[in-house]
């Protein structure tokens, strides 16, 4: 697939260990996200979800390896000042602290304003005119650019609130602002990572809406960073469930939920508290990035674990389908040729018991 | 009647606002105004709510950590104000506490075993190699090692010191332990394992457990009762599986829904609710969750389309937050037309009730003149609900449990 | 859960009503310190009420002779002892400390400087019969003035005795007089040590009076809050406005000028910015976990402060007090360069003053500025220097163990 809006291949981060070995928080990771389609990242901390898509713009100091096809070209090879032009024009962040992200000093109409302005810099300097949708009469000066974004994500009386400063807004409208200032470059690609963790869950449903609506409005791919696969369900079109710095499953939303088929996928299901089934807690620590196991990462917490899960390398990310082709892809040597899944079902029960959520009470 | 082991009674803490070197007080933020719960032997109560509903400050002041501004708090049987010293050790001893923050609950210069062993010389256990007994034995009950008394908190994952502070908040053997927030800052699959040993000391001491949370999913986990704040308040309280199944309170409603469900066949369609949650230093009079809430009750004499009522309130709740013509200066920028505001608040051009339509054409015209206040005066005099008017008291529901909503008084008459 | 314990000590078996309260009892550092300071007060009594002349073998010790003695005291109970006894964290710290270069080199010179300040005097003795008295054997009339440092030379002319070797019409440095001589013929080397020993009183005497107050009142400031700590930081307040070297000119000039004035008027009135620094960082702290679990535990609030807070401000308190001390020392120097000195005679600031308005200068006697001044330079940096360098040596954090941080924002 090379007419894909980013296709991210064998990528590989590595950092310097403290004590001096290497550290691959992220080693060998493969996805795509097209346009308009919502990719989610899933994955407890270390295993490298976050690593991986600051990667995408650099935003990390670390080796990188591998290859980001993006926009037909390699974002590896890109020299600084062609990443620059990437970012916010064609990749934009979201970040999980909405306040770490806006500057204090600075009032939000500024900095609205500011990246607005940075960005026509860029188009006129590029001679892009990825013009999208719906800024059809683009209002001609910043100020009512970033008023008209305040206004899209959702905070009321936009044009009042252009003075105001980051401290006067709520948790929820900074995040919304973030969103806005993402969206000032008109990105092809928003990057969200965990965007709606350090909010409350009315809020969090708030910006979930907020995030669906504009991508349906512009028709950006949006990859999306969560450890809590209740908000993957809600958002994702595709899921790639890490673990420390490996896909460990890959599938469509439905593939991944009504079938998980990766022992940590499973598990991870098992652990999901509130939802029906008894806990079962995954057991062991998560691992030491500077000294990952050897074969399956997971083998050291894995219940199904046979001997062969400790040798060599990650097992392929085998077709969860024997029959056929699909995209739904695990790496687990059940699923290999010389093992069969069935094996895995007869380990324990598989199909996670999500409890239905209960209805608003029908009033009676 | 058998005392409870805990019992709060409508207990409340307010922080005043000071200004000027005399510190003079100038508004007082209610955090927590009026609560009242209480927690049996064995049982386990949660507290949830989102950010800034109180429930912290809450453990803090019922822990004696924070002096609360009025209100009674009893353990076993015995008042707070009551205590002597002897009873205020013993309360000491006899309630556990753990914290949200694993990381910042260790000191970083001990070791996880002095740590663990300081409740017990803080309550006088000299003995030293009797303290380490204890810690060793301890530490391997929550699933450490002994040797890991030894090592030095930043040598622990998040999910191990979660475990070494439950062998802190255990150490004294307590009656009831208080958690606050003790899972929100660990993994998924690290959270299972907290929560499942928690349901474990509970069961082994026959524990009772205060648990503050803001997730649904944790509190429907290891929750028998419930207790749902908002604003300082606690809104609705009973059984966890009934008031989960079977919320009375709009509130409730909301919060439950809005938990995402990890089946993605359910992605939510319901209703989100509008806005921010209000500062508690100035609660919207009335019920708190008038701003808000979705079901508010119709003003006598009109008949709304739910949503266009919520949407009209909505503009009533802005118009009555614009301070000196904010909200005008907005509207004078572009040309105040009445339709724009309107369509700012998501009204309808016509509201199917007409006598509604005509007091909101004439508030929207003086609006577009300029006059906010005559058309905040208006719709005020027009528009009020009982939900604005009255607070409601957390009373029984014909579900079972109470809830403090007036669509209750309604059907009660 | 295996809660076969044998006949283990477990926290269900504690029979608290068995339990008594705890007792206070000092901690054996306490302990030591507290004995250190009764053996000097007694010391000192005797010394100031019963002994007349000297108390022992020519010494007699002033009043901030004594207030030194119980600032090493201090630093041997609460620095070294602590050091000793725990083995382990100290290879720590040095492991992180050898990490700095730059951190170790100004280690090395500040103990090279408490050695030559302390064992320097003794060994060169009065700068005007140095070194050993050997410089005067030239009579009254025969002080080598002007003598340059060794590896230098000046015009035969200028020094009128020369005492190291003449060549080249040239007299040339001599390591009787390392670092040349003044000009009125003081031996440089041995009018530095003197100095030194100033400093190095001044620098501990100074820390011990700002350390513990600064301390002690930030942290209850900020753990008590509410009234006590309005009351403690209002007169932080008053006392910052309070210019430290203006009292001490007027104390001076009421009292006469005495070290011990200097350090007393400067240690009481300077505090208020460290304090305030503890203050701001135990602010942060009080809110950390321990410090609300030590209280639910019952902990008394003095007792969180001792055992909690205390220890861990060190980081600030040392940052802080690297940089009081050297402010302290390079006032003192601007004071006797002044004249306004409370050593006047014995001072670097006065070996600077005397020298740098000689008419000869800097042609000659340069190198009787350019010592006093190297040395406070190459002190107040490794002060500076060292500072910073223990801030991140004593969090306890900075192991050299590899945090998985690599996944930044993740939960
Ligand atoms: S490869 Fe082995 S260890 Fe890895 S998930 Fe599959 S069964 Fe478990
Ligand atoms: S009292 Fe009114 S506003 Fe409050 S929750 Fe009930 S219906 Fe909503």
């Amino acid at each position: 697939m090379t007419d894909s809006l980013l296709s991210v291949r064998n990528f590989r981060a590595r950092f310097d260990g403290e004590t001096g070995g290497d550290i691959w928080a992220v080693d060998g990771v493969s996805f795509d996200v097209e346009r308009g389609e919502t990719v989610c990242l899933v994955g407890e901390s270390g295993s490298g979800k976050t690593v991986t898509c600051e990667a995408l713009t650099r935003l990390v100091s670390a080796d990188l390896d591998g290859e980001i096809r993006f926009g037909g070209r390699n974002l590896l090879g890109l020299s600084e000042a062609q990443l620059r032009e990437v970012r916010g024009a064609e990749i934009a962040h979201v970040f999980q602290n909405p306040q770490g992200a806006l500057d204090p000093v600075y009032s939000v109409g500024e900095q609205l304003r500011e990246a607005v302005e940075r960005n026509r810099d860029d188009l006129g300097e590029s001679g892009d005119s990825g013009e999208s949708g719906d800024s059809g009469e683009s209002p001609d000066s910043p100020r009512e650019v970033a008023i008209d974004l305040l206004d899209q994500v959702g905070i009321p009386e936009a044009a009042t609130r252009y003075d105001d400063y980051p401290h006067e807004f709520s948790g929820g409208q900074k995040q919304r602002v973030v969103i806005a200032l993402a969206l000032a470059g008109d990105p092809d690609l928003l990057v969200a990572d965990e965007p709606t963790t350090a909010l409350d869950v009315t809020i969090q449903a708030q910006i979930l809406d907020l995030l669906g609506e504009l991508q349906d409005d512009r028709d950006v791919g949006v990859l999306f960073v969560t450890h809590d696969l209740g908000v993957a369900a809600q958002v994702a079109d595709r899921i790639v469930v890490m673990y420390a710095g490996k896909v460990m499953e890959r599938g469509g939303v439905s593939q991944i939920f009504d079938s998980p088929s990766h022992p940590y996928t499973r598990a991870l299901f098992r652990c999901l508290p509130g939802w029906g089934s008894a806990l079962d807690p995954i057991p062991g620590d998560p691992i030491d990035p500077a000294d990952p196991p050897g074969g399956c990462r997971f083998h050291p917490r894995c219940s199904a674990a046979v001997p062969e899960c400790g040798e060599g390398e990650q097992p392929d990310l085998y077709d969860a389908d024997s029959q056929g082709e699909s995209d739904h892809r695990v790496s687990c040597v059940f699923y290999g040729p010389d093992r069969n899944p069935a094996e895995l079902d007869a380990e324990r029960p598989t199909t996670p018991e999500t409890a239905r959520v209960p209805k608003e009470g029908d009033d009676d | 009647m058998t005392d409870s082991l805990l019992s709060v009674r409508d207990l409340k803490k307010h922080y005043p606002i000071t200004e000027g070197p005399l510190r003079k007080e100038v508004g007082r933020v209610r955090a927590v105004d009026g609560v009242s719960f209480e927690v049996e032997r064995g049982e386990t109560v949660g507290l949830v709510g989102e950010s800034g509903c109180g429930k912290s400050t809450v453990a803090t002041t019922l822990m004696g950590l924070e002096e609360p501004t009025a209100g009674r708090v009893s353990f076993d049987g015995v008042a707070a104000d009551r205590r002597d010293s002897v009873d205020r050790r013993e309360f000491r001893r006899r309630v556990g506490m753990v914290f949200q923050d694993p990381t910042s609950s260790f000191d970083p210069r001990m070791t996880i075993g002095e740590s663990v062993a300081e409740p017990l010389s803080i309550h006088g256990l000299d003995d030293r190699a009797r303290r380490r007994e204890i810690v060793a034995d301890l530490l391997e009950r929550v699933g450490l090692s002994a040797e890991d008394a030894e090592r030095y908190p930043h040598q622990f994952s998040g999910g191990q010191k979660q475990r070494a502070a439950l062998a802190r908040a255990l150490v004294l053997n307590p009656d009831l332990l208080v958690a606050d927030e003790p899972v929100s800052a660990l993994d998924v699959s690290v959270q299972a394992g907290i929560l499942s040993l928690l349901d474990d000391l509970q069961r082994e001491f026959d524990l009772g457990i205060l648990l503050i949370s803001h997730d649904m999913s944790v509190v429907r986990e290891i929750c028998d009762r419930v207790a749902v704040m908002y604003l300082g308040e606690i809104v609705e309280t009973g059984p966890t599986e009934e008031v989960l199944a079977d919320p009375q309170h709009p509130y409730t409603r909301a919060l439950v829904s809005s938990v995402p469900a990890p089946d993605p066949s359910q992605r939510a369609s319901e209703a989100r609710l509008s806005g921010d949650v209000p500062s508690p230093s100035d609660p919207p009079s009335g019920c708190r969750f008038h701003t808000r809430c979705p079901e508010i009750i119709q003003p006598e004499g009109y008949d709304f389309d739910q949503a266009n009522w919520r949407a009209v309130m909505d503009l009533r709740v802005a118009l009555g937050d614009s301070e000196d013509g904010d909200f005008e200066g907005e509207l004078v920028d572009g040309e105040v037309r009445a339709g724009g505001i309107r369509d700012r608040f998501g009204i309808p051009d016509e509201l199917g009730d007409e006598g509604a339509e005509a007091v909101l054409s004439e508030a929207l015209d003086s609006l577009a003149s300029g006059d906010s206040e005559s058309a905040r005066d208006l719709l005020g005099r027009e528009f009020e609900t009982v939900c604005e008017r009255d607070s409601p008291e957390l009373r029984e529901t014909e579900s079972g449990h109470p809830a403090a909503c007036h669509l209750h008084d309604e059907r009660a008459e | 859960m295996a809660t076969d314990s044998g006949d283990r000590a477990t926290f269900e078996t504690v029979d608290w009503s068995a339990v008594d309260d705890p007792n206070h009892l000092p901690t054996g550092r306490s302990l030591a310190f507290l004995t250190a300071v009764g053996l000097l007060t007694v010391a000192f009594g005797y010394d100031y009420l019963l002994a007349d002349g000297p108390l022992a073998a020519g010494w007699s010790p002033t009043a901030l002779d004594w207030l030194s003695l119980v600032g090493v005291a201090a630093f041997a109970c609460y620095v070294v002892a602590p050091l000793a006894q725990n083995r382990q964290l100290t290879r720590r710290y040095w492991r992180q400390l050898r990490r700095d270069k730059l951190a170790v080199a100004s280690l090395g010179w500040l103990v090279f400087f408490a050695l030559f300040a302390l064992v320097g005097p003794v060994i060169l003795g009065d700068p005007e019969t140095a070194p050993m008295g050997m410089g005067a054997s030239e009579g009254r009339y025969g002080i080598p003035i002007y003598q340059p440092p060794v590896g230098f030379g000046v015009s035969e002319h200028a020094a009128t005795v020369c005492s190291g070797p003449v060549s080249d019409g040239k007299c040339w440095g001599t390591v009787l007089h390392p670092l040349g001589t003044t000009n009125t013929g003081e031996d440089v080397l041995a009018f530095v040590a003197q100095g030194a020993r100033i400093e190095l009183k001044l620098a501990f005497v100074s820390g011990m009076i700002l350390v513990p107050v600064a301390t002690v009142v930030g942290t209850v400031a900020a753990q008590f809050g509410g009234r006590v700590d309005s009351l403690l930081m209002r007169y932080v307040d008053l006392q910052q406005v309070i210019p430290a070297f203006f009292v001490y000119l007027v104390a001076q000039f009421l009292y006469g000028g005495s070290l011990l004035l200097m350090v007393v008027v400067f240690g009481l009135l300077n505090w208020g910015g460290v304090a305030r620094l503890v203050r701001s960082e135990a602010l942060k702290k009080r809110e950390a976990g321990y410090v609300k679990a030590a209280q639910a535990a019952g902990g008394s609030r003095l007792a969180v402060v001792r055992r909690h807070l205390m220890p861990n401000v060190a980081n600030a308190v040392v940052t802080a007090i690297t940089l009081q001390i050297p402010m302290l020392l390079i006032i003192e120097t601007t004071l006797s360069y002044l004249g306004l000195g409370p050593m006047q005679g014995q001072s670097w600031g006065y070996l600077i003053e005397t020298n740098i308005h000689d008419k000869n200068f800097p042609t000659l006697v340069w190198w009787s500025v350019a010592a006093p001044v190297g040395f406070l330079v190459a002190t107040v940096v490794s002060l500076n220097l060292l500072g910073d360098a223990l801030r991140d040596v004593l969090d306890p954090r900075t192991d050299g163990k590899t945090s998985g941080k690599t996944d930044g924002g993740d939960r």
